[in-house]
């Protein structure tokens, strides 16, 4: 995806920790993510892919460190907060629909109320997102009234209609059955084609390699490696990159 | 609509009856063994004697002291010259709900024509009786007026959304017209106020004004990094849990005079006034903890769900987790408001003469002695009327919100 790289920052992370309690979850992490470039985060159960990803739409705290997010400094400010969260969308490992509205209502909801949409437009945007996830003809149904990739879908839109400049997927097919992986998959890559700022937590690995500009490998709260899906697959130099990969592969 | 496939009402009852007995278990099941035979026996001469002796006393019943005390059981002791204050909201109340359960509870013709024929047959007989009647009969026309109207604009989409402002308007503007009426001018002193009117106005209020208040408190308590309002708010919440409402009672009529703040003579207000705080106050606390059931009940990716999509705290409350939480402890809310309803006869013991207080009133009077029974069970009726539209309502609605299944 090499040709939707600017070579401006959007994310930028410096040294950062995070704590929950006693136990360290991010070790002076740093990284820059350039604008349209799509990241995969890899590693180990435990290893702080979650907490990463979440202390970058600020769902996590973090204690130390600095985090910029399209040039706005996360800081106790909640103005801020709010500023960012509306530039970056998450996608759930477990979908985290709203159960008591429809699914039209799911994805318009946000634009309605937080960007003020005037509903009509709100929900002509709504049927724009479910149209490109493939799913129009659910709008009308409840979240239970899905099958899992379906839902999961509907999640993708929901967070697309924000309209914003990253989208950060944590595990996405990890909940949903073989059959509806790909599904999912196909909307995620159309996406990473699209040329929006993707940083993905996932362990299908075909999919990985085929849509990831860059690597990062986590391990025990630490970036220890990171490169091109290419220096993952023939040449990773960490022993822990190696045996995480020997084991997932 | 599946209304038609009820069973065809040129079948009488009697064959209605054994064409159930036939078609279920009960043929085998009653008479399967000795002992079922006698169990199904006994229970028959028990049924038979209990329904001979409901059907005795209600034919042999002294039901002249119902019919001469209709108008205390009501409004008490309420003014003649001052009735016409609560005629409107009667009114108003029988619109609405008319036009509500049609806008949202599944509208339906055979729905619409039942409801016709009650309130010709109820107007009928009240027509004997005064010219009160007539206002009853009205009430009840507009409530088919607004059946028909939620009815007919139901399927008119830009209507539609027209009709549903209008009801939502006048559920909001309720209370609020009804305190208006009874208290603007020389609207006579809450002393006045009694029978069942009483009752409901004392539950509505504590209902409407408590549950807000309960959210607050529910919130309050879950409230992580603000220690100081989450001690309030429990505190509040075990304070007023602690005691019985009797006991609360007895303190808005003796207590409460000198510790309200002196602000609009809230401090010289009327029983009622006081008797309306403590149970506002009550209810909130107990409903508090049924709200707090149901937010905690949510699971921790809702709130992650909203925050991701950029709502704030506010936002998320309203839209997300409150109409969640509502939802999932209806059945428990209803529940509360039912006890509610019928705790409001406690009031007697701080002499407010609310409807049980106006019976027995009346079958201690030397012309009605021997009455008690008639009076009771009565009274029992109005209260299982009400309390009975509560819980169907529920069951309504929680099948129109699909709980349960979402
Ligand atoms: N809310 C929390 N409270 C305490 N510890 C937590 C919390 N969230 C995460 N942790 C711990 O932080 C560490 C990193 O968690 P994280 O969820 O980021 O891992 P992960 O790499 O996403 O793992 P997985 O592949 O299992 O999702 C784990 O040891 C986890 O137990
Ligand atoms: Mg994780």
């Amino acid at each position: 995806m090499a040709e939707n790289q600017s070579n401006k920052v959007i994310i930028h992370a410096e040294n950062v920790d995070k704590w929950f309690g006693n136990f360290q979850a991010l070790k002076n992490v740093s990284a820059d993510i350039n604008e349209g470039e799509v990241v995969v985060v890899l590693g180990p159960s435990g290893s702080g892919k979650s907490t990463f990803i979440r202390c970058i739409n600020q769902l996590e705290e973090h204690e130390a460190g600095v985090i910029v997010v399209n040039g706005i400094e996360i800081n106790d400010d909640s103005r801020n907060l709010q500023k960012i969260r509306s530039e970056v969308g998450m996608v759930f490992q477990q979908f985290n629909l709203f159960p008591h509205l429809t699914v039209l209502d799911n994805v318009a909801l946000a634009p309605r109320k937080v960007k003020k949409m005037p509903k009509q437009d709100a929900e002509e945007l709504a049927m724009a997102g479910l149209t490109r996830v493939g799913i129009p003809e659910q709008a009308l149904k409840f979240p239970t009234q899905l099958s899992g990739g379906q839902q999961q879908r509907v999640a993708i839109a929901r967070a697309l209609a924000m309209q914003p400049k990253i989208m950060l997927f944590d595990e996405p097919t990890s909940a949903l059955d073989p059959e509806m992986i790909k599904e999912v998959l196909d909307v995620m890559r159309e996406l990473a084609e699209s040329g929006i700022t993707m940083i993905v937590v996932t362990h299908e690995m075909g999919f990985a390699r085929e849509v990831a500009d860059r690597f990062l490998f986590f391990s025990e709260g630490e970036i220890v490696e990171e490169g091109t899906p290419d220096h993952f697959f023939n040449n990773a130099q960490e022993d822990r990159t190696k045996l995480f990969l020997s084991q997932i592969l | 609509m599946s209304d038609n496939t009820q069973p065809n009402s040129e079948i009488s009852l009697l064959q209605r009856i054994r064409m159930i007995y036939e078609d279920s278990d009960a043929k085998s099941q009653l008479f399967k063994t000795k002992l079922h035979t006698v169990i199904t026996l006994v229970s028959l001469v028990i049924v038979v004697w209990a329904l001979f002796t409901i059907a005795q006393f209600l034919v042999t019943a002294e039901w002249q002291v119902i019919s001469d005390k209709r108008r205390a059981f009501m409004i008490g002791r309420y003014p003649e010259e001052h009735v016409w204050r609560i005629w409107p909201t009667v009114w108003m109340f029988a619109g609405l709900a008319g036009l509500s359960s049609a806008l949202w509870l599944r509208p339906g013709r055979r729905m619409m024509i039942s409801l016709f024929i009650a309130a010709a047959i109820v107007s009928y007989l009240f027509l004997e009786f005064d010219s009160n009647a007539l206002k009853f009969g009205f009430g009840l026309l507009l409530g088919l007026c607004g059946y028909a109207l939620g009815y007919f604009t139901y399927t008119k989409v830009s209507l539609n959304a027209l009709v549903v402002r209008i009801a939502v308007l006048g559920w909001v503007l309720l209370i609020p017209v009804i305190l208006v009426l009874l208290f603007i001018g020389d609207a006579p002193s809450t002393n006045y106020w009694g029978g069942l009117f009483v009752n409901i106005i004392l539950a509505a209020i504590a209902i409407v004004v408590g549950t807000p208040l309960a959210v607050v408190l529910a919130l309050g308590r879950t409230k992580e990094g603000y220690p100081i309002i989450r001690i309030l708010s429990t505190t509040i919440i075990e304070v007023v849990r602690g005691a019985p409402l009797i006991a609360w009672l007895f303190m808005g009529r003796f207590v409460l005079p000198f510790i309200l703040p002196s602000w609009f003579g809230l401090n010289e207000a009327d029983v009622i006034i006081r008797t309306m705080i403590i149970l506002i106050v009550f209810n909130a606390a107990y409903t508090a903890e049924v709200v707090r059931g149901g937010l905690q009940a949510i699971p921790k990716g809702q709130y992650e769900a909203a925050n991701s999509v950029g709502f704030n705290g506010w936002q998320t409350l309203r839209l997300i987790l409150l109409p969640q939480a509502l939802r999932a402890v209806l059945p428990s809310l209803i529940n509360q408001y039912i006890g509610l309803f019928k705790d409001t006869t406690l009031v007697y013991l701080i002499s407010v003469v609310d409807v049980l207080e106006v019976g027995r009133k009346a079958f201690n009077e030397l012309a009605y002695t021997g009455t008690a029974l008639e009076v009771l069970v009565f009274v029992g009726f109005l209260f299982w009327i009400v309390t009975w539209s509560m819980s169907n309502l529920s069951k309504k609605v929680e099948e129109n919100l699909g709980l349960g299944t979402r």
